[in-house]
């Protein structure tokens, strides 16, 4: 099913929760909403689950305008962050539920039922227990099976792997991404954690202060981002990014990074950089490591090294620079060891003074 | 923490010493309603008499030719409104309390504000008003209307408990149930109802308990003899000094608080929650 | 499986909210009956000489008379005395003092004697009043059945009606015993509530368990106790049952009448058969007012605000 929000605006007060929004959401699409606590992205999902009325504007689904249809009549699934399964019903009296809403008969439900379970790989002796019985993950495949079993048109997830532990939370990043594939169900989630919207979505949309800054498919957001909210929001370590001025001396036009040391970059990109205050940013993976001396090389101190495991996150002093570099694991450095840096510039970004990104 | 707190003999001494009037004052009614006759503390004989009432109808000898409904009339009366009020009680209760806690509509405000303000209001100082309204009403002299009364009277304090209880439920386990399908009405009592069962278990027996103690509303109230509660009896035995039977009257006081003893020890955990935690703070 | 979603396009045109009414109907209903009526009808009556004589429809309006002759009455001052008296002396020795020496006392010895002595002192308040008030007048009785007689005997203090003769020390232990246990719950659970750590930090800092009491505890439960106190003064101001079921205002006139049961006395059930609904509901004006003025109170230093949060669902 296709979602459509068009201007849509959700005011609590004087506060815009969500300010203006328009989305479309494809059919079958995984969309991810991501964004900083606060900025809107639950908000949206509970308007389109409908436990919110819009203040203005319209939610479509399909060519239908749904704004003030109850939550029951919108054909949707939801997972919850908490999964609130209902503490006094079994796990299969929770799953059965939407089913018995629906006046199903007995045998159809379990019918369905078996069938759900099996689907979301949960056992089948856990149908009796309590849902405090269950470990997080077992309580996950309830929930999800919950929402899935009357057959929705739609799934809303809202954090559905923030309550998980890491390994967890890995594996059913996996399952949901399978499941929505098979099924080709639409599908919206909510979440704060950058990798997990990477990993999981086809598109994210991630918002800011109930407004859209930037949708796209993961990679563009990683490798093109709009502004510099997207710049630093998207990536683990985050980039780099530099005050900067752009200024020209006897060898030509140079970037000054945060007054510390100059960056030279080809003629043509200095064209489009047309005012002198900028911000610079580069992501660590760009940013390499030479232990031996170049005077083509800005040369500075090592500050901690971060060993992550496969590689090493340095943190290196320019002047009064701090820079995160990733280095292969292998290289030997301890803090106070002198490093030459290079930047690959084809991987630089440019943003002008109002965090807006310059096309290059 | 070890060494924290009263060590030694003296607070034991204290612990007798405060305890001890409350035992004295219980004790005694117990000894009293089994004995023949009682000096002080000290029983002369042992005896079941004092008990008869619960198979024959009580004469006294200054009510020559009144018929006085056996206890079994008085206790059912009592039950009928100790019930009456606790499932009205909880009826609104858990109805107000709901739409308080969890319905957006315009005047929740206000009415939130009203609820806290009658809630610490002393309701005592409206019987004037009260018996003029039941006697308009036609509810005087009525079980009912005394019961509506108590229920009224009463709502205050028990909506702030049960909206108390539903303010603990998670939003998201009520949000599951909207999208799963449910209405509001339904979410309310196949959802809400059942998770907030402590708070309703609660307030039952404390409603039930304070009925059944009740003696104000049904003495002012409930004039007529055939639908007066035991609280009303008894003092009705007690009510002529010169010629009271103590040991009837303790016999039939601790008859009437059989069902609290047990009520009070069985709930004891719930109650204690309703006098702190909701208790009017 | 596709499900079918119903058409919800069009704005809901105005309607009954049939959900609302039927949470709220019941409650609203009740209170306008028995909370706003009564008020109102109480201070109408108050303006009118109606009483059983009259009836409910041939009583007359008489301004401000009720009110003049209270003023005028030579009881007025005495039962003001009274209830002045009966308020302070027991809110200070019980509902405040006993309450709080009996949370900090059970809370400072071993957890189960704690709770023995708790359940104890809840014991008269759950008591039906009937029976409660039974067991003082017997407790008081003239020998050979009164135990305190018993007691005081050998000490050769001769046999008496304690509560015929020094009423107000029992009015006062009576509804003391009564009122003991509210304070003493919300005590107990406020000092349960205090963070372990302050009081291990004060044991570090070597203070014995009664500097503790005097220099942590008491000063973090001063909330509390100011919210009993203030409570309780309320209550005890407006409740007369247990004197009623005692000394019923008495012995002799008025000599433990308070005006909570002077307005009683007077509204309905007075020994002359003719009872004054105005003039009792005169009586009962004053003390609704004072109900009112102390609610609103509370809900000021209720900090309404933070009880009230905004629900998360518009459907």
């Amino acid at each position: 099913m296709r979602i459509l929000l068009e201007n849509l605006s959700k005011h609590f007060g004087k506060v815009r929760a969500v300010d203006s929004l328009n989305l479309e959401i494809k059919e079958g699409e995984f969309l991810v909403l991501l964004g900083p606590s606060g900025c809107g992205k639950t908000t949206t999902l509970l308007l389109i689950a409908g436990l919110y009325k819009p203040t203005s504007g319209n939610i479509y689904f399909g060519e239908k305008i749904v704004n003030n249809l109850s939550p029951k009549d919108r054909g949707i699934g939801m997972v919850f962050q908490s999964y609130a399964l209902y503490p006094h019903m079994n796990v299969y009296e929770n799953i059965a539920f939407p089913l018995t809403l629906m006046k199903k008969s007995k045998s159809d439900i379990d019918k369905m039922v078996r069938e759900i379970v099996k689907f979301v790989q949960l056992d089948e002796e856990l149908l009796e227990r309590r849902p405090g019985q269950l470990s997080g993950g077992q309580q996950q495949r309830v929930a999800l099976a919950r929402a899935l079993v009357k057959g929705p048109n739609i799934l809303l997830l809202d954090e559905p792997l923030s309550n998980l532990d890491a390994k967890l939370r890995l594996i059913m990043r996996t399952e949901i991404k399978h499941l929505q594939k098979h099924l080709g169900i639409t599908t919206i989630l909510v979440t704060h954690d950058q990798v997990e919207a990477m990993t999981m979505g086809d598109r994210i949309a991630l918002m800011q202060h109930g407004k859209i800054q930037q949708v796209g498919t993961p990679d563009e957001l990683y490798n093109q981002p709009i502004n510099l909210f997207t710049a630093g929001f998207i990536g683990s370590p985050p980039m780099n990014i530099y005050n900067s001025k752009i200024g020209k001396d006897d060898e030509g036009y140079y970037v000054l990074v945060e007054e510390s040391f100059k960056l030279r970059f080809p003629e043509k990109i200095f064209r489009e950089l047309k005012e002198e205050n900028i911000f610079l940013g580069i992501r660590p993976e760009h940013v390499s490591i030479s232990l031996q001396p170049s005077n083509n090389l800005i040369s500075g101190i090592v500050y901690v090294t971060e060993p992550l495991g496969r590689e090493v996150l340095l943190n290196i002093q320019v002047g009064k620079v701090l820079l995160k570099s990733i280095a292969p694991q292998n290289i030997k450095l301890s803090s106070g060891d002198k490093v030459w840096i290079n930047f690959d510039v084809n991987y630089c970004h440019f943003f002008d003074k109002n965090g807006n990104r310059i096309k290059i | 923490m070890e060494n924290y707190g009263f060590k030694g003999p003296i607070p034991i001494i204290i612990l007798i010493l405060i305890c001890l009037p409350i035992i004295i004052l219980y004790g005694w009614l117990i000894l009293s309603s089994f004995a023949v006759r009682m000096e002080g503390l000290k029983p002369y004989g042992w005896t079941l008499n004092n008990w008869k009432f619960l198979l024959e109808k009580p004469t006294f000898f200054w009510q020559a030719g009144e018929e006085n409904p056996n206890i079994w009339v008085y206790t059912f009366n009592t039950l009928l409104y100790s019930l009456g009020i606790t499932i009205f009680t909880i009826f609104i209760c858990t109805t107000a309390g709901y739409a308080i806690s969890r319905l957006s509509f315009r005047g929740r405000r206000p009415l939130l504000a009203l609820t806290i303000i009658l809630h610490s209001f002393p309701s005592i100082t409206l019987l004037v008003g009260i018996f003029v309204v039941l006697l308009f009403l036609g509810l005087y002299d009525r079980l009912l209307g005394v019961i509506l009364v108590r229920v009224a009277l009463q709502l205050p304090f028990g909506i702030w408990i049960m909206k108390g209880f539903f303010d603990s439920i998670s939003w998201d386990v009520e949000m599951a149930s909207l999208v799963d399908g449910c209405s509001r009405l339904k979410t309310w009592y196949k959802i809400m109802l059942p998770l907030v069962s402590p708070g309703i278990l609660a307030l039952s027996v404390f409603t039930f308990l304070s009925g059944w103690g009740d003696f104000l509303f049904p003495y002012i109230f409930i004039p007529s003899k055939t639908s007066q509660t035991l609280s009303v009896y008894l003092r009705s035995l007690t009510a002529d000094v010169r010629f009271v039977d103590y040991g009837l009257v303790t016999a039939v006081g601790l008859y009437y608080m059989i069902p609290i003893i047990l009520l009070y020890i069985f709930a004891q955990k719930y109650l204690l929650n309703i006098y702190t935690g909701g208790t009017k703070g | 499986m596709m499900l079918k979603i119903k058409d919800g396009g069009n704005p809901r045109p105005k309607k009954i909210n049939w959900n609302l009414l039927f949470f709220l109907a019941p409650a609203i209903i009740l209170i306008i009956i028995f909370f706003f009526v009564p008020v109102f009808l109480t201070f109408l009556m108050s303006f009118t000489n109606m009483s059983t004589a009259t009836g409910l429809t041939g009583f007359k309006i008489i301004g401000f008379k009720n009110y003049l002759q209270i003023l005028k009455s030579q009881w007025t001052l005495k039962i003001l005395k009274n209830t002045l008296f009966y308020v302070f002396t027991t809110l200070s020795l019980f509902n405040v003092g006993t309450a709080l020496f009996l949370a900090i006392f059970s809370t400072h010895i071993s957890e189960n004697a704690g709770k023995f002595v708790r359940t104890l002192w809840l014991l008269p308040r759950i008591t039906p009043s009937v029976v409660y008030a039974t067991l003082w007048t017997w407790f008081t009785a003239e020998a050979p059945y009164g135990v305190l007689n018993q007691f005081l005997s050998p000490l050769g203090i001769s046999s008496r009606n304690w509560l015929m003769s020094t009423p107000w020390v029992f009015i006062i232990l009576i509804n003391g015993f009564v009122g003991a246990s509210f304070g003493m719950l919300i005590f107990t659970s406020a000092i349960k509530n205090i963070p372990p750590d302050y009081i291990m930090a004060a044991q570090v800092d070597g203070a014995s368990t009664f500097q503790t009491i005097r220099k942590v505890i008491l000063p973090m439960i001063r909330w509390p106790i100011l919210f009993v106190t203030t409570y309780q003064t309320l209550s005890l101001l407006t409740s007369f049952e247990y004197i009623l079921l005692t000394t019923d205002g008495g012995p002799g006139f008025y000599t433990t009448e308070v005006w909570a049961l002077y307005a009683y006395h007077n509204a309905l059930s007075n020994y002359y058969g003719n009872t004054l609904f105005g003039f009792g509901a005169a009586l009962s004006v004053f003390l609704v007012i004072l109900g009112i003025i102390f609610s609103i109170i509370y809900l000021r230093v209720f900090n309404f605000r933070a009880l009230i949060s905004e629900p998360k669902i518009e459907v």
